[in-house]
């Protein structure tokens, strides 16, 4: 019986395509960790999504997984192997989308892509492809310095595109983006996962992690607060509400009544003619307050 | 090599949309329309110093040295006039006087005509007259065009700190390596153009080609290293700046002793534009020193500079711990 068990935990860590243990991070060496004893693993062509306030240690987690910071204990591994012993060649597997758009401003969309390409041992897409994905390309030949804020985010994103990652770094991949072209990059994204690719989406936008992401990670002052699937914490932590508008008194009033409080629900019904009835779950944002005692946006 | 070349590429677009080039290639035209038109050929007036052997005439303002090949290594290496005398014939040996300042000389020293006969010997291989102002070539080319490479990195760098493309850069898999040579390879051959450009715009097509093209290729990538090495230490534009300038001024020093040869004490033969200018000034006129020795030191000198410059570039630049949260 035990055997079968550390089969199954070996087959499932050689399943997951990412694993994070154990891992801590102190910037300053005096013992404050940044974060501390994060442990979670993705699986091949899941979206992961890691919520949490700024300061959080969202950022820190991911420049450690991506090599950017200098992995200082703990263990990550991609396809069973450390990331220390994965090599330059690691990076023509991935793709990282930064929050602050860092491109060259002096250059022009197309050219900071076909540049970006020529960095690639790996086939990469054609940069205007890549534009049209993301809604750049009739501004292809216009200077990155004349971009808008939401258009610099988009660059970005298709930055992180070129090389066809299979494992793909988002960093508030919305952020200042009108709502229809938020719809349009959560399209790009679902795609990408259509393609196969793993996504590692940092968020505080609990309603992009909603409905993106197969499994949410808070992260609170380093540390993970909570983690499965989105539809499994609002079962666990969410109450499902029946919410009532009626008129009363010539004015319109809303009342809301746990699902399973039966009679209340049939008490209410008898006395009001209602306007309008719904159920209502618990969001995301609600659990984390729940979870943690801090807002998610703070 | 894609990468680099890449890389390359990269760097022109942003250098040709950065005013500082425009700024740098601007003030190199001037340079040279001033050297063609508005410095005068003659203006030294500087008392030069005066060397003999077995001179018969004694002034204090002539020193007398034990050999007569001891007279001419000074005036090869040192620039002085030298005065070697052989019975009634005495010959004046120069590197480049005027023959207005020949005759003032010699009306000084000696006189009217007094049954000496007096012979004229240049020690230059063109065997003529270097006008000051064109003698001021090697200052320009050594002080401007290819120092321009340690400017034009640095500032790149800086930009590419300051906008965090450099992050982006990380996340790729170009290493130090592609991002140190390509950069070096950009600012060599820009700063060897600089160098062509002021040499054929000032004194023609007349000089040694190859040697001149080897030495202000690898005098630009030294400076460029140079540029480099410093630039990851500093995350502004002002305080990157403040140290450019201590470090091109001091560089700046060894003018001194091209003005002045016989002035060229140890410490300033270390600085790395010392042996360039003398160089430059044997390739550009002849004045029959090798330049050999130099061109090896200066090899070396970027060799050295290179490993440091990919040191600095990978533990500063790419590899830094910084707080990001």
């Amino acid at each position: 019986m035990y055997n079968e068990v550390v089969d199954r935990v070996v087959k499932k860590e050689r399943d997951d395509m990412i694993n994070v243990r154990d891992l801590y991070h102190d910037y300053t060496g005096d013992g404050k960790y940044a974060v501390a004893g994060i442990s979670f693993s993705i699986d091949k062509g899941e979206i992961f999504g890691f919520l949490g306030p700024s300061g959080a240690g969202k950022s820190t987690v991911q420049n450690i997984m991506t090599g950017l910071l200098k992995l200082q204990k703990g263990e990550v591994t991609y396809d069973g192997r450390k990331i220390s012993e994965l090599g330059i060649s690691f990076f023509n597997r991935i793709g990282v989308s930064f929050e602050h758009p860092n491109v060259y401003k002096r250059l022009t969309g197309f050219e900071n892509l076909k540049f970006h390409a020529g960095l690639y041992s790996v086939p990469t897409i054609e940069p205007m492809e890549v534009l049209e994905w993301v809604g750049l390309r009739d501004q292809a030949e216009k200077k990155a310095g004349e971009y808008s804020k939401g258009m610099l985010q988009r660059l970005t994103l298709a930055r992180a595109l070129i090389n066809q990652p299979e494992i793909l770094f988002l960093d508030e991949p919305t952020s200042g983006l009108d709502p229809s072209t938020s719809a349009q990059i959560r399209d790009l994204i679902l795609k990408q996962r259509e393609n196969g690719a793993t996504i590692f989406l940092t968020t505080h936008n609990m309603e992009l992690a909603d409905k993106l992401c197969d499994t949410v990670a808070f992260l609170n002052e380093g540390k993970i607060a909570a983690m499965d699937k989105p539809n499994n914490l609002k079962l666990k932590y969410g109450k499902k509400e029946i919410v009532i508008t009626y008129e009363q008194d010539g004015e319109v009033k809303t009342d809301s009544i746990l699902m399973e409080d039966r009679s209340t629900l049939a008490q209410m019904l008898e006395k009001v003619t209602p306007i309008k009835i719904h159920s209502q779950e618990a969001s995301l944002e609600d659990i984390f307050i729940k979870v943690t005692g801090r807002r998610l946006s703070s | 090599m894609k990468r680099i070349i890449n890389l390359i590429l990269q760097d022109t677009c942003l250098l040709l949309r950065n005013a500082l080039f425009w700024v740098v290639t601007v003030s190199l035209l001037v340079i040279i329309l001033s050297v063609r038109f508005l410095i005068p050929e003659d203006f030294n007036t500087d008392a030069q110093r005066l060397v003999s052997w077995n001179l018969n005439i004694e002034s204090p303002a002539i020193t007398s040295l034990e050999s007569e090949q001891a007279v001419l290594e000074s005036v090869k290496e040192e620039a002085t006039v030298g005065f070697i005398q052989h019975g009634d014939t005495i010959t004046l040996v120069h590197s480049g006087l005027s023959a207005k300042a020949q005759n003032a000389l010699m009306t000084a020293l000696f006189g009217k005509p007094s049954g000496l006969e007096i012979k004229v010997r240049s020690i230059t291989e063109s065997k003529g007259r270097i006008p000051e102002n064109i003698r001021l070539t090697p200052v320009f080319i050594c002080f401007e065009a290819l120092i321009s490479g340690f400017l034009m990195a640095g500032v790149l760098m800086l930009e590419e700190k300051e906008g965090k493309t450099i992050k982006a850069y990380r996340i790729s898999p170009a290493g130090t390596l592609e991002y140190v040579t390509a950069k070096t390879i950009l600012f060599g051959i820009i700063g060897t153009v600089y160098a062509l450009l002021m040499a054929v715009s000032i004194i023609g097509f007349q000089f040694r080609w190859g040697g001149f093209i080897l030495l202000a290729f690898v005098s630009s990538s030294l400076f460029t290293l140079l540029g480099l090495s410093l630039t990851v230490f500093f995350h502004d534009m002002s305080s990157w700046f403040s140290l450019s300038v201590c470090v091109l001024a001091l560089n700046m020093l060894t003018m001194v002793s091209y003005s002045s040869p016989s002035f060229s004490p140890p410490w300033i033969r270390v600085i790395p534009s010392w042996p360039m200018l003398f160089a430059f000034e044997e390739l550009m006129f002849g004045m029959g020193r090798g330049i050999g020795v130099t061109l090896l030191l200066v090899l070396a000198e970027t060799a050295v500079l290179f490993i440091l410059a990919c040191f600095l570039v990978r533990k500063v630049l790419l590899k830094s711990e910084r707080r990001i949260l």
